[in-house]
């Protein structure tokens, strides 16, 4: 249950990192609400993957991290306009729980 | 009663990681200021222009994400302190991460200082944030790379 949210979660944050890096590649610039939707469905399910985590352990600490960033990137985004802050920490977000679910969400580094 | 339903644990670990998220905030404020700055002296008006907030607001972000960390990352440490002293009869951690820890908290702590004490702003604070945050990570990596058996390292 834990990996599965924390892989929905890898997957929303990747399309978010996607539409953040999508204008500096030529492409439409995505519409802003969809810029924000898919963070906002990634941390919710990040969250109750979190919520029944043991806090020990690289992994744990690691997704607890992309959380923590990714809910600062939603914040800044309420401060300031577009995209921009996302552009950073939405790949480094997806980066940082990729390399969570990899070294393992239980305590002694297992899949959970 | 295991760590991880410890609440001077948990509280240990969640602000620890929000502190380090919130450094990492700076850095990434300091990276799109120094951005724009660059594209705004060439007098190119392209997509980091027009994508990318004021150089004001982006120092102020800066500015607001030091101030904020280091206290979290202040009550972190200590937090962890009390929990060693209180449940487990002292600390006990590995030597990395208590060299990363405090390596951590003194360049954060310099961040900060010359952001409130010296008033640095601009592209000098943007350098400073940038400088600490490699340092912190590259140090972690080094220390990691050198004790890769520390399960509990971050």
């Amino acid at each position: 249950m834990i990996l599965t949210l924390h892989l929905v979660a890898l997957a929303f944050y990747g399309l978010a990192t996607a539409l953040a890096l999508a204008p500096f590649v030529g492409l439409r610039t995505p519409p802003r609400a969809l810029a924000i939707a898919f963070p906002c469905a990634g941390a919710a399910a990040h969250v109750i993957g979190v919520s029944q985590l043991t806090p020990v352990g690289l992994g744990p600490a690691l997704s607890m991290l992309a959380l923590c960033l990714v809910l600062l990137q939603l914040a800044s985004e309420r401060l300031l306009r577009g995209s921009a802050v996302s552009f950073f920490a939405a790949p480094l977000a997806t980066g940082l729980l990729g390399l969570a679910i990899l070294s393992g969400l239980s305590p002694g580094g297992g899949r959970t | 009663m295991t760590p991880g339903r410890n609440a001077w644990f948990v509280l240990h670990v969640v602000l620890s990681v929000l502190g380090v998220a919130l450094m990492a905030l700076a850095f990434i404020a300091a990276a799109l200021y120094l951005l724009q700055f660059r594209e705004l002296k060439a007098r190119r008006f392209g997509q980091i222009f027009q994508l990318f907030p004021p150089l004001e607001r982006l120092d102020q972000l800066n500015r607001f994400a030091l101030v904020a960390g280091f206290p979290a990352l202040t009550l972190g440490v200590l937090l962890a302190l009390g929990y060693g002293e209180r449940f487990s009869g002292g600390l006990h951690v590995a030597k990395a991460q208590i060299v990363w820890g405090i390596f951590t908290w003194v360049v954060l702590g310099w961040a900060v200082w010359v952001r409130v004490v010296w008033h640095w702003a601009g592209r000098r604070a943007a350098f400073a944030s940038i400088a600490g945050f490699s340092a912190v990570i590259l140090v972690y990596v080094a220390l990691k790379l050198a004790q890769p058996g520390v399960e509990r390292f971050l």
